[in-house]
């Protein structure tokens, strides 16, 4: 059988859509010229992103979470993904993070804080349908090549 | 010149919204087991006409828009086999009406299909189109489609003539859909049960490697829902089919280790799956069924019975069911994730007490949440004596859907027996058939004598479904 990642079903052809719609959308943000070129499904995208990284990368403390009786539900806890791979591992082994982060002496902590900052901040001007001006081109390369390895890792779980 | 694949995967994928528009529009609504099914054709109707609509077309990823297709197929799946063809009325009729009493606003509805497995199994339909449509159309396009509604699809095991007195776990299947609706009362009896249990898991993991400690929680907390998840449905399943839910149950654990507990990890939290052990499950169902005062009036009458030694010992079916649950472990799968043998540590550490936040969570589930239901008349414990009556029946090889009238009762004719007490007489009677054959039975007559037991308990559910119409029918009109 040869295998196909677009006709494949199952948990990680979910995972692997989801990425995909994820990394398009921040390919068509980086190319847009005009606020008319960026879509309501690219700004959901992207808040799918920002929720993602956050959760992966800035896991908050479950016992702060505990005492929050909302924790449990199904909106709170959300119909959302967990990598069985440590993305803060994958992130310092990308290449363009690595040279990011030495532009900076901060840690690779609050580097990767800054990752999701630069979306928040790009998601809030396009929200009050500000074009920004310099959209954050570093950070948005290391999201996408971040997004790239985890398809790559998504398509060889796709295998049967 | 790089070959625009983009492109092609689009114009693929729009060819495959007409196919599949096409598909959706011949499916044949005249033989739709309930009403309800319409409304799943209708969503995806709808779904497909946005996806072909131009407009959403530029933003949309290619890739994501045919993996997305390829998934609506077993959505379109699901709907063509709901069809009366495979599924009998009396059985959805009877479900329907559970369905209302135990979520009564309408607001959450429910059509039936056809599981290729021979099992049962239920999953909210909008759910499953909201989230892959999630990744190719914009949210408020998605509100438009899905308008607020909340559909369930219940697949009924596709060998449904070989698999009568299996109906007992529809009640469970259902539990699933009153969890969601009472999530947050659930939900908040939950973490005042666990809440020490899910610290001192979380010491554990903190202690081992603290830098992975919440992520590898958010998942024990996924697992522990999800087990507690099937400790409700399993109180609802008891409620509506008494000891012939514990009897269902009991089969369905037949061949496999009765001491696992089962975790099933998974990229996307909410397909996490973990159960509790069988043997656990069952004790926790032989605590609510009451079942002792059902079966002491069911042996009293069996032992009024001449030249039946065999049938007397139909009690000990449900009586003999072990619930031995000190040897249970804890198995966390699949064994590569990296998580996997932390969670399963840590988990299996505490399993005795989170055995007894787990019974405290479901003691107060039946008080809070399923008392008010429970004195309902189809809630009702069956009776052990109208079980017996119905046993003699099938026994005789009789219809078991009537109930002797008693003499101080008007009808000479008896009463309708009700769906649980007919699925109980059933799941008993097959059980004593299926222990007491000869030992020089050959294959053809044991599925005659199987057959027998189902045929009698179809045609019974099936009239005695007509006798409860009749009669409410008789009362609305005042005859």
């Amino acid at each position: 059988m040869i295998p196909q990642a677009i006709a494949s079903v199952g948990v990680y052809a979910d995972l692997w859509s989801h990425l995909k719609s994820m990394s398009h959308a921040l390919e068509r943000v980086q190319g847009a010229r005009t606020i008319k070129d960026i879509a309501e499904l690219d700004k959901a995208r992207l808040v799918a992103l920002g929720d993602f990284v956050k959760k992966e990368l800035e896991p908050k403390d479950f016992a702060d979470m505990l005492s929050s009786g909302a924790f449990f539900s199904r909106k709170s806890m959300g119909l959302s993904y967990s990598m069985d791979t440590d993305l803060r591992t994958i992130l310092q082994d990308l290449p363009s993070f690595r040279q990011w982060l030495k532009s900076q002496k901060i840690s690779v902590k609050d580097k990767s804080a800054k990752l999701n900052e630069a979306l928040e901040e790009y998601l809030k001007n396009v929200n009050e349908s500000l074009f920004p001006e310099n959209p954050p081109k570093e950070e948005f390369e290391i999201l996408h090549d971040l997004l790239s390895k985890l398809l790559l890792q998504t398509e060889s779980a796709l295998i049967t | 010149m790089t070959i625009p694949v983009d492109d092609f995967i689009l114009s693929k994928s729009l060819s495959l919204i007409e196919k599949t528009k096409r598909s959706v529009a011949q499916i044949d609504t005249a033989v739709f087991p309930t009403a309800s099914s319409e409304i799943a054709r209708k969503l995806l109707s709808a779904a497909l006409d946005s996806l072909g609509n131009r407009v959403f077309w530029e933003a949309m990823s290619p890739e994501a828009l045919y993996n997305t297709l390829i998934h609506i197929q077993g959505l379109v799946a699901k709907v063509e086999a709901s069809t009366s063809d495979h599924i009998s009325w009396p059985l959805v009729s009877y479900c329907d009406h559970f369905w209302k009493l135990l979520l009564p606003t309408g607001e959450v509805q429910i059509f039936y299909s056809v599981l290729a497995e021979h099992n049962y199994s239920i999953g909210s339909f909008t759910n499953s189109l909201r989230l892959l449509l999630e990744n190719v159309l914009p949210p408020p396009e998605i509100d438009r489609i899905l308008g607020g509604k909340q559909l369930y699809c219940l697949q009924i095991a596709s060998l449904e003539d070989e698999n009568l007195p299996l109906y007992a776990n529809i009640g469970h299947e259902f539990g699933h859909a009153l969890y969601r609706d009472r999530e947050p009362q659930i939900i908040s009896i939950f973490t005042a049960e666990c809440h020490d249990v899910f610290m001192s898991i979380y010491s554990v993991l903190t202690a081992k490697e603290s830098g992975l400690a919440n992520r590898r929680m958010n998942r024990v907390a996924w697992i522990v829902r999800s087990i507690a998840t099937e400790l409700f449905c399993d109180l609802v399943g008891s409620i509506l089919a008494g000891p012939a839910f514990l009897l269902s149950l009991h089969e369905m654990g037949w061949g496999t280790d009765q001491n696992s507990w089962i975790m099933k990890l998974s990229p996307k939290d909410s397909r996490i799956r973990a159960y509790p052990s069988f043997a656990f499950r069952l004790s926790c169902v032989k605590k609510f069924i009451q079942l002792d005062a059902f079966v002491q009036t069911l042996r009293q009458k069996l032992d009024s019975l001449r030249d039946k030694d065999e049938l007397k010992k139909i009690p000990t079916y449900v009586t003999d069911i072990t619930e031995n649950h000190l040897a249970d472990y804890v198995s966390v799968r699949p064994v590569s994730e990296v998580d996997a043998k932390a969670i399963q540590e840590a988990i299996e550490k505490d399993i005795p007490v989170l055995k007894q936040c787990l019974e405290k969570f479901i003691t107060r589930c039946s008080e809070e949440i399923l008392a008010p239901l429970s004195s309902q008349p189809e809630f009702l414990p069956v009776s052990g004596e109208q079980v017996f009556e119905l046993i003699r029946r099938l026994d005789a090889e009789i219809i078991p859907n009537i109930i002797p009238s008693t003499v101080q009762e008007e009808s000479l004719l008896g009463v309708p027996a009700s769906f649980a007490t007919i699925l109980n007489a059933s799941a008993l009677y097959r059980m004593y058939v299926l222990l007491t054959r000869e030992k020089d039975l050959g294959s053809k007559e044991i599925n005659l004598q199987i057959q027998k037991v189902d045929r009698l308990t179809a045609k019974a559910i099936e009239v005695s479904y007509i006798q409860r119409e009749f009669n409410r029918w008789k009362v609305e009109e005042g005859k």
